[in-house]
């Protein structure tokens, strides 16, 4: 790989902009959990991670490697948690017709998009979960419009639970062991007609068609009781799709299959995410077209056509791979509007770094984060220590 | 009905981004060609583009509803599933292959309607297209054979494929960020393979 330019901060900047997150981190984090000694104990440990991790980030500009880890704790976390949480509160995985009935089902983000014309034609929430509970319709709703507002498609790099289960498979592997060279960049559209079909689709039928037959992480959260062949077949599409494009392909390719190429939601996220005024972009003057960019990036986001253009495309979720492989120090977050300035060291400045875009963007990110997986990595926590005492992941 | 809106609805998705998506090159100019200033002269040629449309898929379902009404007898869901599995078989090598080269019937009459500059001719010849989701849609009213379900089925599948050419061509926007023509692609083969589970279920007892 070609030798890059990545662009860290100064130790001066680096330190205030991490003691800044620490002080809102250690606000948001600890501050709500000062009844229960236990949580804030944990949150305490997750809170040293996230620092060190940001301190590491901005020091280093090294957004990719330090986001990754980041990122696929937070997924890890989620998942180590959210199983336990069935078992503890329902007694069991498998959705029942009574669990259904009961409206006892948690919204996730993935459903969105379904949801939107059901609820403004008529009136109607099509996924059987409750209004205000937690994972419930509001909340969920209100985390989608913070993090749309933070981290416009970012979302899809910093706060999706699920999308880090990719980032984590894609990386474990030290080499490729399938080429991309010849990969055919016009499944990267596939995620937008599957958007289009099931919006359609929930809308007629008034049912999230996604989450019966197609969501990969039905395999790893929750499904329904196989009751009936039909159910069956469902949940093997779940786990074949889980297994093939979260787990398999991202091993082989060491790309974000799922967010890339199948998630919908990833697509929607393109659109909405264009009122977040952060861009990665690509500074024509410095580009030499290596293409180096096109193999890296997980996300399927930039190819031949679009770099002709000096452009990356709609799908860009802010991951910062590009920016990190670039030989030239080509590729940079920016703000809309605002021309491309460069960031390179020999514009030094404590006000200027602080204030460059990519710090403003992963600050934000960072924060946004911290906050949404601060609750779920320290319960995990917890979970280990209990495990540990009394040889039970469960709390009861 | 509802059901029927909803396949011409997906139908219409493919259809409308793909094939939209070939003709747009020449749609544009026609539709922007001229240097025209205000909303009206802009709708105009669509309007009257969109008339034509609307006249073939009327003539198109009426008919293909009639013809289905007379084969109705010899109808049996053995083979109207065969029949969803060679339309899937059909929607799958389309979306898979990116078309067929020979069936671009607008490719090749569209350098002589841009020369004829009458949108409501280019949109009538553009209404009898012959790519596979339109003719899904045909199949579709012909085993159903009703002449009202075909005239209700193109309405909803000329609203769709319009929904789509309305931004494309008043606002050439959407095709900045999307390749339509490749979503247009994938949405058939999605489309494809619904009808290819709803063939296996009629086959399948
Ligand atoms: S932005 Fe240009 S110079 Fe940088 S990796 Fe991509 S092609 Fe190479
Ligand atoms: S274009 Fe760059 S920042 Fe965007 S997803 Fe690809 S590698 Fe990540």
């Amino acid at each position: 790989m070609p030798r890059t330019l990545i662009c860290g901060h100064s130790r001066s900047a680096s330190i205030f902009l991490t003691t800044v997150l620490f002080f809102m981190m250690a606000f948001l984090l600890v501050g709500g959990n000062r009844n229960n000694a236990g949580m804030m104990q944990a949150s305490l440990v997750y809170l040293v991670f996230m620092t060190v991790l940001a301190y590491l980030l901005f020091r280093s500009g090294r957004v990719h490697r330090y986001r990754s880890i980041f990122f696929s704790v937070y997924a890890i976390a989620f998942v180590l948690n959210f199983i336990p949480i069935l078992l503890e509160t329902r007694g069991h995985i498998a959705l029942t017709g009574r669990d259904i009935a009961n409206l006892d089902t948690p919204l996730c983000h993935l459903t969105i998009p379904m949801l939107i014309l059901p609820g403004l034609v008529y009136g109607v929430l099509i996924f059987p979960t409750k209004l205000f509970a937690n994972m419930g319709f509001y909340p969920m709703l209100f985390l989608w419009l913070g993090a749309t507002v933070v981290l416009g498609k970012g979302w899809c790099s910093w706060g999706c639970f699920y999308g880090g289960l990719d980032e984590f498979f894609s990386k474990l592997l030290p080499k490729r062991i399938v080429s991309s060279r010849k990969f055919n960049y016009s499944l990267r559209w596939f995620p937008f007609a599957l958007l289009l079909v099931i919006v359609v689709w929930s809308f007629l039928a008034l049912d999230p068609v996604y989450c019966g037959w197609l969501c990969p992480f039905k395999a790893v959260t929750e499904f329904v009781q196989p009751t009936n062949w039909l159910i069956w077949v469902q949940t093997g599409i779940f786990v074949v799709l889980f297994l093939g494009l979260v787990v398999v392909l991202p091993l082989l390719m060491k790309r974000r299959t799922q967010c890339g190429l199948f998630c919908p939601f990833g697509a929607f996220q393109s659109f909405v995410g264009l009122a977040n005024p952060y861009r990665v972009r690509i500074d024509k003057e410095k580009c030499n077209q290596c293409g180096a960019c096109v193999d890296q990036c997980p996300t399927f986001a930039i190819t031949r056509e679009t770099l002709a253009k000096n452009k990356v495309s709609i799908t860009c979720a802010r991951c910062g791979r590009c920016m990190e492989i670039c030989p030239r120090d080509a590729i940079q977050f920016s703000l809309l509007g605002v021309p491309l300035r460069g960031h390179d060291a020999r514009k030094p400045g404590f006000l200027s770094e602080v204030f460059r875009p990519d710090s403003l963007f992963t600050f934000g990110a960072l924060l946004f984060g911290a906050v949404i997986s601060g609750g779920m990595a320290a319960q995990v926590l917890l979970r280990f220590v209990h495990l540990a005492r009394t040889g039970s992941f469960l709390f009861r | 009905m509802l059901a029927a809106a909803g396949k011409a609805l997906l139908l219409g998705l493919a259809t409308g981004l793909f094939c939209l998506g070939t003709c747009a090159p020449v749609l544009a100019p026609l539709m922007l060609g001229e240097e025209r200033k205000g909303l009206w002269p802009l709708l105009l040629p669509f309007l009257q583009f969109s008339l034509g449309r609307l006249l073939a898929y009327a003539v198109v379902g009426a008919v293909a509803g009639w013809a289905g009404a007379g084969a109705a007898p010899v109808l049996t869901p053995r083979r109207v599933g065969a029949s969803f599995l060679a339309l899937a078989a059909l929607m799958l090598l389309y979306g898979l292959k990116g078309g067929f080269p020979g069936w671009r019937l607008c490719r090749l009459a569209a350098p002589l309607l841009a020369r004829l500059r009458a949108p409501f001719w280019f949109g009538l010849l553009l209404g009898f297209n012959a790519c596979p989701p339109f003719l899904a849609a045909m199949a579709d009213v012909f085993l159903h054979g009703h002449v009202a379900y075909g005239l209700a089925f193109f309405l909803v599948f000329f609203l769709v494929t319009t929904l789509f050419l309305l931004p494309l061509v008043l606002l050439g926007r959407l095709s900045r960020y999307l390749s339509l023509r490749a979503v247009g692609q994938w949405a058939a083969v999605i489309v494809g393979v619904f009808y290819l589970l709803a063939g296996l279920r009629l086959l399948i007892p």
